[in-house]
């Protein structure tokens, strides 16, 4: 009994070495075939955005999991994916502080486009801004989709100086666009840069477009010479642009002020008198000639169409002065302080909503301005545009918590 | 008497009547020979010649702009005033000095002395600041004014500027001594403008000073346009008023501002005093920069009704505001009224206001073609004076813009000459000469008829630039020149309209003090006379007094017209 047992002995213990030896085989094997089939980081990200549609929880499980697996090292590109779910869930909080530790700059761009889209129509502006104006440094194709959301956000928000950056960027990149050249001769041209505007028209004039377009480039040129009071380029202008489209309305419409500007009083009121015969109803034709009558010091005749614009205007400070120069030709002194005063009061508020827009063009987000602007435009009896402000200062009020409180990152 | 006894109380009693009653001087054909050695080279047809390197006048208005501060004070430049100190019947020219501003952590703002030039005639002038009393500089100046505060019949000077208002006592013998008759109130502000004129009626004049803003280093505010640091325009300060000094006749003058009924909110560069409604009295009109300019109406006694607004010469064409700057007054469309005409900032017209009468205006930039000229220049110094012996008062304009580098026009630009055509005007700077084609810091700017030729020269004061002489070169055939003295109000006759016949037409001159820029210029009034003529008749209308004809005047001289010493009208 004692050899059977010895030898029984034997047989278990090379079992078991065996066993050990096989299930330590099979371990290894695993770990092996664990490390080599494992998910990247990256394959982590694009199965999360596969999933972002239909699935967000998973997704969002995905990003962590990209995140963390990119152990040791950030990954901004998960990151920026995650950012964005969590916008899409309205988590703006936590989406706000998860961007200030990202890097734009090594973020894909399709997802930080998507992203800096997500965040302004999200109302997350900061944020957005950021993201599409890294977009928008890069030599990429998408840099075009970028420049125009900034464009129409900073449009939108009336932040006119970053508007004409983007808008030259825009014109730079596609010069055979005229829509991009009409925007950013607008924008010169309500900034008041006149200098800039006139070489910019004369540059669009270059290129090869429609004539409809150029007839329409043309005709801005004059009116900005007229401006800069450049009678002789004027002229020359304005015979160009006749050669376009012979006597039309605005050809002679910008003749009257070009004539005024030679000094040749009586042709303006010839050629506006015309216009006056052709649209009697319409007010700047008549307030026009009632300028150049009041020049001539025909002061009766001035009043008459002058009171006239007053009656489908009465909030038309200009009008309201000339007519007061009018009555102090005529010697009614009372009449004419009434109407000084009334044009004094527009002109007032007038300068002072164009302080305000330049305030917001500093500060967009204080309802202040807004709820000032409604005022003065309710007082200037323009009541869509006190609509329309008033929109916008319930939009930034406190209560919307649109102000920005997050530190954007660099990059 | 001459020299200044510092010891006596000053009083004050009637102006020594000159004992020369015509002739003053007599005209003087101009040496050529200096300038032919000068480097530049005039067309033929210029109006103007540049004589300042033959002619001895070396100077340079300094702002203290190296300092890198930006300083408020830094926009305006200087000025200069045509003064016969002496009373040789020269003109002679006194130019205001600026200042320094320190650039280290100090902030000292020092002032730089006014230089004095005698007129030697024949284009010659002598510096003659040492000894003369004007060679300390109390504070950093900028506009000047002359008038006889003390009735001796030596012209004194007031300087205005930061810190530095001063007021110069001509003390007969060459030099002048600085007085202090208002206390250190005014010597700690910053004036910019000043006329001497007579509000109180009481035959003295006075003094009305045009400032711009309570400023001060430590108020100064920061102004950047894309990130670059620039001088602030108007809105970064608030307006101030103009103050109205009353020449107590003791040598002392006191704030009587509120009794004259001067208001507030304006940045004051200019302050002229002409009787501008013809009623009589002198009025004051002051240039403002971008809030309403101001006209205050004189009356048989104060206040002064301020009337800008509803006289019509507050706003430009639209009834707005503008960045007003230079301003003279004369009769630019031949009715017998005077007309106001004022220089403005870029982006504006250039103000011609047209009298209507019964103390209303109309502005007339458009209707007289000078609508849009002066779009792309900033104007400063200006005169609208006959230049070219027509009879019809032409328009000088001297630009510059106050911005350094953030602007829509440039920091140095040229100046502009237009013809008057009878109402009408007409760009011919292409014509004025060697200046007028060059770019220039313009600021304060006078005329004066310095060789007594019966063309008016120009003195322009560019910043940190030589002041610059430019001689006339389109001297009449035939003229006159007449100095007012009034016995019976205040003696340099303020307000007083002066009128000659000249072919077919009624030329109408106004006594006028304080026109142009910072400046004062020449208070002798010229008209054209026909080339045949041996003698001319000249009609002073003196201030709510007297109308006088003066009959038998020989051409090409000066006269001293003395009040009572004419044939009384009653037309």
């Amino acid at each position: 009994m004692t050899e059977v047992n010895a030898s029984s002995i034997r047989i278990n213990l090379r079992a078991r070495s065996v066993f050990f030896c096989v299930a330590v085989g099979m371990i290894v094997v695993a770990a092996i075939c664990w490390y080599l089939l494992r998910s990247t980081p990256e394959q982590l990200l694009e199965r999360g955005l596969a999933e972002s549609d239909h699935d967000p929880v998973a997704a969002a499980h995905l990003f962590h999991r990209a995140v963390n697996a990119a152990a040791g090292r950030d990954y901004p590109d998960a990151q920026i994916a995650l950012c964005r779910l969590l916008l899409r869930r309205n988590s703006r909080q936590e989406a706000s502080s998860l961007f200030t530790a990202i890097n734009c700059q090594e973020c894909r761009t399709d997802l930080l486009l998507g992203f800096g889209r997500d965040a302004l129509r999200m109302e997350q502006r900061p944020e957005g801004l950021a993201a599409l104006e890294s977009v928008a440094r890069r030599d990429v194709r998408e840099r075009l989709v970028a420049l125009e959301l900034l464009m129409s956000d900073y449009q939108e928000w009336g932040q006119r100086q970053k508007q004409l950056q983007i808008a030259e960027s825009l014109t730079e990149m596609q010069p055979q666009n005229p829509q991009r050249w009409s925007d950013l001769i607008e924008l010169l041209t309500s900034m008041a840069r006149e200098s800039e505007c006139v070489a910019t028209i004369q540059r669009a004039l270059q290129q090869d477009f429609p004539v409809e377009f150029l007839s329409h480039l043309q005709n801005s040129l004059v009116q900005q010479l007229v401006n800069q009071g450049d009678a002789r380029g004027a002229r020359r202008e304005l015979e160009n642009l006749r050669k376009l489209e012979s006597d039309s309305l605005r050809v002679r419409g910008s003749e009257v002020y070009v004539c005024r500007l030679e000094g040749d009083l009586e042709k303006s009121l010839q050629i506006v008198t015309t216009i006056v015969d052709d649209a009697p109803d319409l007010p700047f034709p008549r307030f026009t000639r009632g300028v150049v009558l009041l020049d001539l010091r025909r002061f009766n005749d001035a009043k008459d169409d002058l009171e006239r614009v007053i009656a489908a205007q009465p909030f038309n400070a200009p009008a309201q002065f000339k007519l007061s120069e009018a009555y102090r030709g005529l010697g009614k002194e009372d009449l004419a302080a009434k109407h000084q005063r009334l044009a004094s009061e527009i002109a007032g508020k007038q300068i002072r909503i164009t302080s305000l827009l330049k305030q917001r063009d500093e500060d967009p987000y204080d309802p202040m301005i807004y709820r000032e602007l409604e005022q003065l435009h309710r007082e200037l009896g323009d009541s869509g545009a006190a609509r329309h402000w008033h929109r916008w200062g319930v939009r930034v009020s406190p209560q919307n918590s649109l102000i920005p409180s997050a530190q954007i990152p660099k990059g | 008497m001459t020299g200044c006894d510092v010891e006596k109380p000053l009083t004050i009693s009637r102006r020594p009547i000159p004992t020369v009653d015509h002739a003053l001087t007599s005209s003087r054909k101009m040496e050529m020979t200096d300038l032919d050695k000068s480097s530049f080279s005039p067309r033929a047809d210029d109006w103007f010649e540049d004589v300042t390197v033959a002619s001895g006048i070396k100077w340079t208005y300094r702002n203290g702009r190296e300092a890198d501060r930006f300083y408020m004070i830094e926009s305006f430049g200087g000025g200069a005033a045509v003064i016969d100190f002496d009373r040789d019947g020269k003109c002679d020219l006194l130019v205001t000095g600026g200042g320094t501003i320190s650039s280290d952590a100090s902030i000292a703002i020092g002032g730089r002395p006014s230089v004095l030039f005698r007129n030697q005639g024949g284009w010659q002038f002598d510096n003659v600041t040492t000894g003369s009393g004007l060679s300390s500089a109390p504070g950093y100046s900028q506009g000047c004014a002359v008038g006889d505060f003390d009735a001796d019949g030596f012209p004194d000077l007031f300087v205005c500027g930061y810190k530095g208002s001063q007021l110069y006592r001509n003390c007969g013998d060459g030099t002048y001594l600085d007085i202090d008759p208002w206390g250190p109130s005014l010597s700690n502000d910053w004036t910019t403008a000043a006329v001497f004129a007579d509000f109180d009626h009481d035959a003295l004049p006075d003094l009305v000073i045009a400032r711009y803003a309570k400023w001060s280093p430590e108020t100064d505010v920061n102004c950047s346009k894309g990130g670059v640091r620039d001088l602030c325009g108007p809105t970064s300060y608030a307006g101030t008023t103009c103050l109205a000094f009353r020449n107590s006749g003791d040598g002392l003058f006191e704030d009587d501002s509120a009794q004259a009924g001067i208001q507030g909110g304006v940045h004051g560069l200019a302050v002229v005093a002409a009787d501008l409604n013809l009623d009589g009295w002198v009025d004051f009109y002051v240039a403002s920069d971008v809030t309403p300019n101001q006209l205050y109406l004189g009356g048989p006694c104060l206040p002064l009704k301020e009337r800008g607004v509803s006289a019509g010469v507050a706003f430009n064409e639209w009834g707005q505001a503008e960045g007003s700057m230079g301003v003279d007054v004369a009769d630019f469309d031949g009715d017998g009224r005077p007309d106001i005409w004022v220089t403005n900032f870029e982006r504006e017209d250039n103000a011609l206001y047209r009298n209507l009468g019964n103390s209303m205006f109309l502005h007339a930039t458009a209707a007289v073609g000078l609508s849009g000229v002066s779009r792309m220049f900033v104007g400063f110094g200006t005169a609208m004076s006959d230049f070219d012996g027509d009879g019809w008062p032409d328009l000088f304009v001297l630009n510059g813009n106050p911005i350094y580098s953030a602007a829509e026009s440039p920091f140095k630009q040229k100046p502009q000459l237009f013809r008057n055509l009878g109402g009408r005007f007409t760009d011919v700077s292409d014509q004025g000469g060697t200046f007028f084609r060059e770019v220039h810091s313009g600021r304060g700017s006078a005329v004066a008829d310095f060789d007594d030729d019966g063309a008016l020269d120009i003195v322009a004061i560019p910043m940190n630039d030589p002041v610059r002489i430019l001689r006339n070169r389109r001297s009449p055939e035939n003229f006159i020149r007449v100095q007012l003295v009034a016995r019976n109000g205040e003696p340099d006759a303020t307000g007083a309209q002066v009128s000659a016949e000249f072919q077919g037409r009624t030329l109408t001159r106004f006594a006028v003090r304080g026109t142009g820029f910072f400046s004062q210029s020449d208070s002798r009034m010229i008209f054209p006379v026909a080339p045949e003529l041996e003698t001319a008749e000249i009609r002073v209308q003196w201030p709510a007094r007297d109308r006088e004809i003066f009959r038998g005047l020989a051409v090409r001289t000066t006269h001293v017209l003395i009040e009572g010493h004419g044939e009384t009208s009653r037309d």
